[in-house]
């Protein structure tokens, strides 16, 4: 288990450089600002706003890496035919899956993690206002909501379509597919049939349904599937 | 479900491969004792390739059963991994991973890795553990596939034309290798190939594969002894008849006759004498590739 998690590292290692630098920079750089500004006598924007924006940038760049990730899960090596090899060796398909399922799950959970404790540790330690307040204040709930469904969705989704295609590009393009499909159908639902606030009550809970339904049957099929 | 003797190594009982309408393997039934060296020979698309995948669990049977030492090549093929080394035709090894990395990769994942042996190949084979597979020659990805095929002391070991695409000199090291494993350690050895010299050279048996089916199955040695092409001239007038029977294929231009037989003997030229007016009768020895073609021409001219 320890060279598959070792492999998939190394596969996805330019990926998870990327997701760092993503979901810290956006801190850094407003962090550090602020700090300059107040360093030259300015006055820094410590503001809950503050700390909610830059949750946002962090989490909206983020999900790029969350549907890329989901898109190299299996695809990346089927694209270089290195599945085949893998395919040879004496690895159960369930220790390949859940080698990659940390590798795709690890991070994504880093990722908001780093966020969550920006926003509800660091901020209310820095702001003094409460972490409820923060997130009260700039509409955080519905955002935190609304990310979440995101990062499921283009994270299961994007692991389903890198089992059942051989290029992670296409994959990880076929997960943002998912989320305009099931955007413009809730969209079409909303404004073609009238049904009022559709879209807002029940996007975040199809699009969670949709990742983990992704997920799920992306394993099965994996399970299944002989390679190559 | 049938039991397999642990006296074979691979054994497979009516085994059957459809992609849709066509059967690239049709109704197979093979046993390879423990210890030996079978030669799979057959043209392009016989059907050689998709029965070594289903021996390694890498397709799943339409109808009949794999076993390899006894265990089901779907349902077992983690066990059977472990004690079956694989060399496929085409190389897929991580390009990116040094030669040394791919050794530390694959290393845990098998229970008997000898590290010793694998030092050993690393020095016969000449390999650099620095390098990094995509800066290695064709030759040289074919040379760490052996390896990493035998390091683990498998039981069996299965080749699926390892040898294409290698020039002369890779090549005959590359069997080098091969007979170096098969003489130090008993092994049984499933050899496919094109390079019929090769397998002549390996193996003790032969199966020949023909459009999906087993068309010959006996000792290398038995064919080559019992195969002979025999050459005669008819004299001015008398036309060739019914063949000696074995005939696997003939061909007459004007007065010579050539005809390779199956299971030839004194009596077969016996046979030609007293049937037709003949003014030179020979027999010459056929090598293993002769031998081939002149089934697979019998086979399409009989088809």
């Amino acid at each position: 288990m320890k060279s598959l998690l070792w492999k998939d590292y190394r596969i996805n290692r330019l990926l998870l450089i990327f997701g760092f630098v993503v979901c810290v920079g956006p801190w850094v750089i407003g962090i550090a600002r602020n700090l300059l500004l107040e360093w030259r006598g300015g006055e820094a924007w410590w503001a809950p706003e503050f700390w909610v924006t830059i949750y946002g940038i962090s989490l909206t760049l983020s999900l790029f890496t969350f549907a890329m990730l989901g898109g190299n899960a299996v695809a990346a090596e089927r694209a270089d035919r290195s599945a085949e090899f893998l395919a040879y060796l004496p690895v159960s398909r369930g220790a390949v899956l859940a080698s990659k399922s940390i590798i795709a799950l690890g991070p994504t959970l880093l990722i908001w993690t780093v966020n969550l404790a920006a926003l509800f540790i660091v901020a209310p330690a820095i702001t003094h206002v409460s972490a409820a307040d923060i997130v009260a204040k700039s509409d955080g709930r519905e955002s935190l909501g609304l990310f979440a469904g995101l990062t499921v969705l283009l994270l299961g989704s994007g692991w389903f379509w890198s089992t059942v295609l051989n290029s992670h590009g296409l994959a990880t393009g076929m997960s943002f597919f998912t989320l305009a499909a099931v955007g413009m159908g809730f969209i079409g639902l909303e404004f073609g049939c009238g049904l009022e606030n559709f879209l807002e009550n029940w996007f975040v809970t199809t699009s969670l349904l949709v990742g983990i339904s992704g997920y799920v049957g992306g394993c099965a099929y994996y399970l299944r599937r002989l390679e190559p | 479900m049938t039991t397999a003797s642990p006296a074979f190594a691979i054994e497979t009982v009516g085994l059957t491969k459809r992609y849709g309408p066509k059967e690239a393997v049709s109704d197979l039934t093979l046993r390879i004792p423990r210890g030996s060296a079978f030669g799979f020979i057959g043209p392009n698309g016989a059907g050689k390739s998709t029965t070594i995948k289903m021996l390694m669990g890498l397709a799943r049977p339409s109808a009949g059963e794999a076993r390899v030492l006894g265990l089901d090549a779907v349902h077992d093929s983690v066990a059977v991994k472990q004690r079956v080394g694989y060399v496929p035709e085409l190389h897929f090894i991580y390009r990116w991973m040094r030669v040394g990395e791919v050794i530390a990769f694959c290393r845990p994942l098998y229970e008997n890795w000898n590290d010793r042996f694998c030092a050993d190949l690393l020095k016969l084979f000449e390999l650099d553990p620095e390098r990094k597979v995509k800066q290695l020659s064709k030759g040289m990805v074919a040379k760490l596939a052996l390896l990493l095929a035998v390091a683990h002391e498998p039981e069996v070991l299965i080749l699926d034309e390892p040898t294409s695409g290698l020039d002369p000199v890779v090549r005959e090291e590359f069997l080098d290798g091969v007979l170096r494993t098969l003489c130090e350690r008993e092994r049984t050895i499933l050899f496919s190939s094109h390079a019929l010299s090769d397998v002549q050279r390996i193996a003790e048996t032969v199966g020949l594969i023909y459009e999906g089916r087993l068309i010959d199955h006996c000792r290398t040695e038995d064919l080559l002894n019992g195969t002979k092409r025999i050459r005669a001239v008819l004299r001015d007038g008398c036309i060739p008849g019914p063949p000696p029977e074995g005939t696997i294929w003939q061909r007459v231009q004007q007065r010579e006759w050539l005809m390779t037989v199956r299971g030839f003997s004194p009596s077969t030229l016996e046979y030609l004498r007293t049937k037709y007016a003949l003014d030179n009768v020979e027999v010459i020895d056929l090598g293993l590739e002769d031998v081939f073609k002149d089934l697979i021409k019998g086979r399409k001219a009989t088809a």
